[in-house]
């Protein structure tokens, strides 16, 4: 009986004392695998004397529903892509950014440091994302059948590849980057003339489809058992190691009409309790040394180091949120169906 | 209240759970579902969001839209001709079943079956290789000269949907006719045999009049599955085999619109269930003069 | 060689499945128009020769010879023999008429003649109105008739019968069995009958052959297995019978004696040459029915029995008594005496003489 009362107090002391330490310096933050690794996390407890909580996510709606859920109390700071924060900024779910507590912003690479020139990440002039991440949406070529290496998305339409195309199967991306080869300076907010315009173009598209694929593995397997030359590829850079890593002879290029690219950002939640540690996060993510590994560990571009992701010439098209998902869904199905 | 009804209490009550448990199972998966469909197919959306007020505009925009109806023919029509060479093919194999004795028998039908406990998916995979530009169809076809550059007739279209479905749908098939063959009784080929019948005269007159029931339903079990796939089209389809199913899928998986994807699988299960009293009442008049 | 009045020949016929032998050497002769009945309890290869006959399975040993010439080869389909099967085998999915017509169709008959014949089938099993009807909408008797005119249409040499009323009830099977018959004089076709009920047997049949274990126990006229059993099985089959072993006697003329508890006892051995050619001293069984025996004094060429009653029971115009033979011996008799109608009745425990004309006694083997 006695000791059963002991161990009762001594498991009671011990979770208030974990309460406590919890509640005293504890960053909640919530990321995409690759974004916290443990050896950032240790490091960061040792310079900061800050513990991290850590929950890794696995979708855009998983984010949204643990964010929404809890009106942005269950976290401290979080990553979202530059298409998403508008809306967490609508729904008052985070709140912006004291830049000077992130000074290593103003050494990160020159397209990021200017931050009122990323459309999604600002509002009222107020920063409420830290891009942190990126990748682009480019076109994987192969290098044998693809001579001289192409410059824009629109050797897709070229006759000569009839049959030897993969395609993407999200209508919401055919679009953004049709109209980007059309040269519609904004391909998120077509307007109705523009949406003629890119469905013709679209279907022009269709005789020079093999087929429309979801996933990497799959666009993989397609192209290992037919003759493809050009790939959308939606994956990006892994898309691209991964086929190369399966043999396949294939390079990659960032289209000059600007590729679609999306960009991860630091977010911190309107319940934040402790923007400081937060902003101390971030600072500390934003270090040329943790970009090269973030980018060799995931093949990812980072904002603080050159990476192999993107020359500083090339043209990145952050994505928004489009103007209209349905409709854009609906003529992708009639785009599809169309004999 | 005296013992015996105190005692009598808890075994009166088993029998009744039982009959709530067996009506809770299709109550609770099946029929709320459905119903729940059925309610959100009159809800519309805007801005992405549900409007929850009753509206009929999905079932108009489905009659109406020229998008729809042909696709929704085209898919029907290709299920049915699945429907038909899953029958065709699975016959003899079901037929050659039955003229096997004891072990052989069930371990050949086992083996027949083991295809279905493999991934749907990993199984579209290895149908695209072999019918890939440089599949093994085509390696063949182009070993044996009769081709002198892969065709592309069989993968990346609605040939390749019907093959693919087919292909991955025959072993549904082979069951019900298998059994339907397996029910006959030796008697009446005996019979049609003693009254001069040849061994071909006894086959049609007798054993596959006979097996129509199992081959009816065989036919609208495949067809209700291969309507209701969706990623055999996706994967196999290329940019011409667009079915119904997709377009379903596509409501619900990047449209985000639940009431119209909720609309159109209220038509596709009317089909569906249309499908399977076709083939329950075909059954029931053949079978039924036994 | 085809011999005249024999349809078909069974010579040495056996058959066994693996080590299990089911018939053992079957010689049997079906001659032309008659009505034999195969008869034997289940086990006894009854079916096994029906389908031997029909081509439903191969002959282990031995020949069947149609017309003089095997048919062990001859396809079911080539076999100019229509079977009704037990369970009639009428198929589903068909009308009453296209399962009559099935045999004509196959062969390529002319539609109208097989209209004609269709009708003239069931017209002849008095089915005429029910044609159109699906085999599942007939009755039990009226699916028999249809398997029946399914099997005669087709004019075969030789209709087998596969216990073909064993499904019906008492009622109905009596009135198919003289129907049977009755068809069967009509048409004057051979019929091959194979049952395990005695009455059915004797009630139609021309011949009888009686089998047991794989083997044949007895051909012969219902008359004669009835009344002069070969074998001791036969004895027993038929109804009530009186078997009193005993040793036997010498031979005089067509009658040989026997000794046995309840006495010596004079039978018949006409037409029987094993029992004659038997030593003296053999083991038999004297044979005679319940209706056979009399009560009364002995005259020339009956053998008289002295016994006690036992038990009785009335049975309207006659009374079966059970009788204790008095000797040595409990040997139980049965006889079946005429009732006697001033109502006066033969009580248990009354010696009563018994009288057994030797003609009625046949001697089987023991």
């Amino acid at each position: 009986m006695k000791s059963l009362k002991a161990a009762l107090g001594a498991a009671a002391l011990a979770a208030g004392l974990w309460v406590s330490a919890a509640s005293a310096e504890t960053l909640r933050v919530l990321a995409w695998e690759g974004y916290a690794d443990p050896d950032w996390v240790k490091d960061f407890t040792k310079e900061t004397g800050i513990d991290v909580d850590v929950v890794f996510v696995g979708s855009d709606d998983e984010i949204w529903a643990k964010i929404k859920g809890s009106e942005g109390k269950d976290f401290d700071v979080m990553a979202v892509n530059t298409a998403q924060l508008q809306r967490y900024i609508d729904a008052d779910l985070v709140k912006p950014w004291d830049l000077s507590k992130i000074p290593n912003q103003k050494q990160v690479l020159p397209r990021f440091q200017d931050l009122s020139k990323i459309t999604g990440v600002t509002r009222d002039g107020k920063a409420y994302g830290i891009p942190f991440c990126f990748d682009s949406i480019g076109l994987i070529y192969d290098t044998d059948k693809v001579k001289p290496a192409p410059t824009s998305m629109s050797v897709l339409w070229d006759p000569q590849y009839a049959g030897k195309v993969l395609a993407y199967d999200n209508g919401e991306h055919n679009f953004s980057f049709t109209a980007l080869t059309l040269g519609i300076a904004n391909p998120f907010q077509l307007s109705a003339d523009q949406f003629t315009a890119v469905k013709a173009k679209l279907l022009e598209l269709k005789p020079n489809v093999l087929s429309f694929y979801t996933t990497a593995d799959e666009a993989l397997q397609i192209y290992q058992n037919n003759d493809v030359a050009l790939i959308w590829a939606n994956y990006g850079q892994q898309q691209l190691k991964a086929m190369q890593k399966a043999g396949a002879h294939v390079a990659y290029i960032a289209p000059t009409e600007g590729s679609l690219s999306w960009l991860d950002n630091w977010a911190l939640t309107s319940g934040a309790k402790d923007p400081d540690a937060a902003a101390k996060w971030v600072n500390f993510l934003l270090d040329k040394k943790i970009g090269a590994q973030l980018s060799e560990r995931t093949g990812f571009g980072n904002t603080a180091a050159a990476s192999s992701n993107a020359n500083d010439s090339d043209k990145l098209v952050w994505l928004e949120s489009v103007e209209d998902p349905l409709k854009r869904s609906d003529l992708w199905n009639e785009i599809k169906a169309s004999q | 209240m005296s013992d015996s009804a105190a005692h009598a209490g808890p075994h009166r009550l088993t029998p009744w759970l039982a009959t709530l448990a067996a009506y809770i199972v299709p109550l609770g998966f099946v029929l709320a579902p459905m119903a729940l469909f059925l309610v959100y197919s009159f809800f519309s959306v805007d801005h992405g969001s549900i409007v929850f007020s009753p509206t009929i505009s999905n079932y108009v925009r489905f009659f109406t839209d020229p998008v729809f109806l042909p696709i929704f023919w085209r898919t029907c029509l290709l299920c049915l001709a699945v429907a038909l060479l899953c029958v065709l093919f699975a016959f003899p194999v079901a037929y050659f079943l039955t003229t096997l004795r004891g072990r052989s028998r069930y371990m050949l039908l086992v083996l027949l079956l083991v295809p279905l406990l493999m991934s749907y998916v990993i199984k579209i995979y290895a149908v695209r290789s072999i019918l890939g530009g440089n599949g093994m169809l085509n390696r063949a076809l182009l070993a044996t000269g009769l081709i002198d550059k892969p065709s592309m007739l069989f993968v990346f279209n609605l040939n390749a949907v019907l093959l693919t479905l087919t292909v991955l749908l025959i072993p549904f098939a082979v069951l019900p006719i298998f059994l339907s063959l397996e029910r006959i009784p030796k008697a009446l080929r005996h019979a049609s045999a003693d009254l001069g019948a040849t061994n071909a005269q006894t086959f049609w007159r007798v054993t596959v009049p006979l097996s129509l029931p199992g081959t009816l339903s065989a036919m609208s079990f495949v067809f209700v599955l291969a309507i209701g796939d969706f990623l055999t089209p996706q994967m196999v389809g290329g940019q011409s085999g667009f079915t119904f199913g997709r377009i379903i899928y596509s409501q619900f998986g990047t449209a985000f619109n639940w009431p119209f994807g909720a609309a159109l699988s209220v038509i596709l299960a009317a089909v569906v269930i249309l499908a399977i009293r076709l083939g329950g009442r075909l059954e029931s008049k053949h079978g039924g003069a036994k | 060689m085809a011999e005249a009045g024999i349809l078909l020949k069974l010579r040495s016929v056996s058959k066994s499945y693996g080590a299990t032998a089911i018939l053992h050497s079957i010689d049997l002769d079906v001659r032309d128009g008659e009505f034999i009945t195969i008869l034997g309890p289940s086990g006894s290869g009854k079916t096994t020769i029906l389908r031997l006959i029909g081509g439903f399975t191969q002959p282990s040993g031995g020949q069947i010879l149609l017309d003089g010439s095997d048919i062990a080869a001859m396809p079911i389909n080539r076999r100019p023999f229509n079977t009704v099967f037990q369970d009639y085998a009428l198929f589903p999915h068909l009308t009453v008429e296209a399962n009559v017509g099935y045999g004509l169709a196959v062969r390529g008959t002319p539609r109208a003649e097989i209209t004609k014949r269709v009708a003239d089938a069931l017209e002849l099993v008095q089915l005429g109105p029910l044609g159109k009807r699906f085999p599942g909408q007939l009755s039990g008797g009226q699916r028999q008739r249809v398997a029946l005119a399914r099997a005669i249409i087709c004019r075969p040499r030789l209709i087998l019968l596969d216990e073909p009323l064993a499904a019906l009830d008492v009622e109905l099977r009596r009135h198919m069995q003289t129907f049977l018959k009755s068809i069967q004089t009509e048409i004057r076709t051979t019929f091959l009958f194979v049952t395990h009920d005695q009455e059915e047997a004797i009630a139609m049949a021309d011949r009888i052959c009686v089998m047991s274990a794989g083997r044949i126990e007895q051909i012969g006229s219902p008359h004669e297995v009835y009344y002069r059993p070969g074998t001791e099985f036969v004895a027993k089959f038929f109804g009530e019978n009186n078997l009193v072993p005993g040793t036997l006697g010498p031979v005089e003329g067509t009658t040989r004696a026997i000794d046995t508890a309840v006495g010596r006892l004079v039978c018949s051995i006409d037409g029987q040459p094993k029992i004659a050619a038997l030593p003296a001293g053999s083991p038999a069984l004297a044979v005679f029915r319940p209706e056979a025996v009399g009560i009364g004094d002995a005259a020339e060429g009956e053998n008289r029995i002295a016994a006690r009653i036992d038990q009785v029971a009335f049975g309207g115009a006659s009374t079966m008594v059970n009788t204790a033979a008095v000797h040595q011996s409990q040997q139980i008799l049965k006889a079946r005496l005429q009732s006697r109608p001033d109502g006066t009745s033969l009580s248990q425990g009354e010696t009563i003489p018994l009288v057994v004309p030797a003609s009625a006694c046949r001697l089987v083997a023991a």
